[in-house]
């Protein structure tokens, strides 16, 4: 791959991971009871943890998807958004597997009856994407091989 | 090995992120005018306490309440002698709801209940179906233990739901 086209890839990736992590942040900013019950469906996390939990998603995908659209900390954006992708992929996967019916809520709440297979196919592309992402931007801060 | 160091760093950065959003998350909770409990309750546990408040009632416990088919729901749409009871949130009452439905959300149940009771009581003694998402929501069986637990005793649920509901292209109000 060229510079350019890089370069190219790394500005699409930030603006798509950055703009729908912001948008699934804002999405969540008022439904902290139902998300806490869609996190809660997943039977992972013990009560005492899913609320502090819940709190805390909306800052960090927002504050995470804003230092990866603007560029500020990307590196550590794409990397905390490529952990929480990963996160959810897991839990829907063990969700999946185990046959309990859960909301992802990852978009809010409202998108009740949503298919658990396409919630984790789209995180499955997010994380790919954080991946990349963060492949490219620590790669630009490496140092060059000597000649 | 710069490498390595690069990594170490942004993990560090996460944490700090993550930390950071906790307390964000706690402060915004707080400022909230209906903070969020720290330890996380059960949609039965906070349907119990939303009962307390009503009556003194025992302990609420799941009941089982009688179905009522599409077919059947459909003929008593509009007879009089049906109450029909959505107990999905407000915003989706809002977006939609069978003709008629009054909503009594399981979420918001104790003041939805205070503001119905007039139409409730005056209706003791007819029918009253209740339905929510449909498929597995578990909103409208609590509703209706619920409204046994309050004296109500012909209760019944639909089980196909709102999306049951719409999926047969049936009239809804907005």
């Amino acid at each position: 791959m060229t510079g350019r086209s890089t370069r190219y890839l790394e500005w699409m990736l930030r603006l798509v991971i950055g703009g729908v992590f912001i948008y699934a942040g804002w999405a969540k900013r008022n439904e902290g009871i139902e998300f806490a019950d869609s996190v809660a469906s997943f039977r992972i996390l013990p009560g005492a943890v899913i609320v502090p939990f819940v709190l805390s998603i909306v800052p960090f995908e927002i504050g995470a998807g804003a230092m990866v659209l603007t560029g500020w900390q990307k590196r550590v954006g794409a990397l905390g958004l490529l952990i929480m992708a990963s996160m959810y992929c897991v839990a829907l996967a063990l969700a999946l597997a185990r046959g309990i019916t859960v909301n992802c809520g990852c978009f809010g709440t409202g998108a009740v009856g949503a298919n658990p297979w396409i919630d984790l196919g789209r995180d499955l592309l997010l994380a790919a994407g954080c991946a990349v992402l963060y492949r490219i931007t620590s790669r630009s801060v490496a140092p060059k091989p000597a000649l | 090995m710069a490498r390595s160091r690069t990594f170490t760093h942004d993990i560090l950065g996460v944490m700090c992120l993550a930390v950071a959003s906790l307390l964000a998350g706690l402060v915004v909770n707080y400022l909230r005018a209906a903070p969020l409990p720290l330890v996380y309750q059960t949609p039965e546990q906070r349907l119990a306490a939303e009962l307390t408040t009503l009556v003194e009632a025992p302990a609420f416990r799941l009941s089982d309440a009688d179905t009522i088919p599409l077919a059947q729901l459909r003929s008593v749409i509009g007879d009089h002698q049906t109450i029909i009871l959505d107990a999905r949130a407000f915003p989706f009452y809002q977006q939609g709801h069978i003709p008629g439905a009054l909503n009594l959300s399981r979420d918001d149940f104790a003041a939805d209940y205070r503001r119905l009771r007039p139409t409730l009581d005056a209706a003791k003694d007819k029918s009253i179906v209740i339905y929510c998402s449909g498929g597995d929501c578990h909103d409208s069986r609590m509703v209706a233990s619920a409204l046994l637990s309050l004296g109500f005793s012909h209760v019944r649920v639909f089980t196909g739901g709102w999306s049951g509901w719409t999926e047969a292209g049936l009239p809804v109000e907005k």
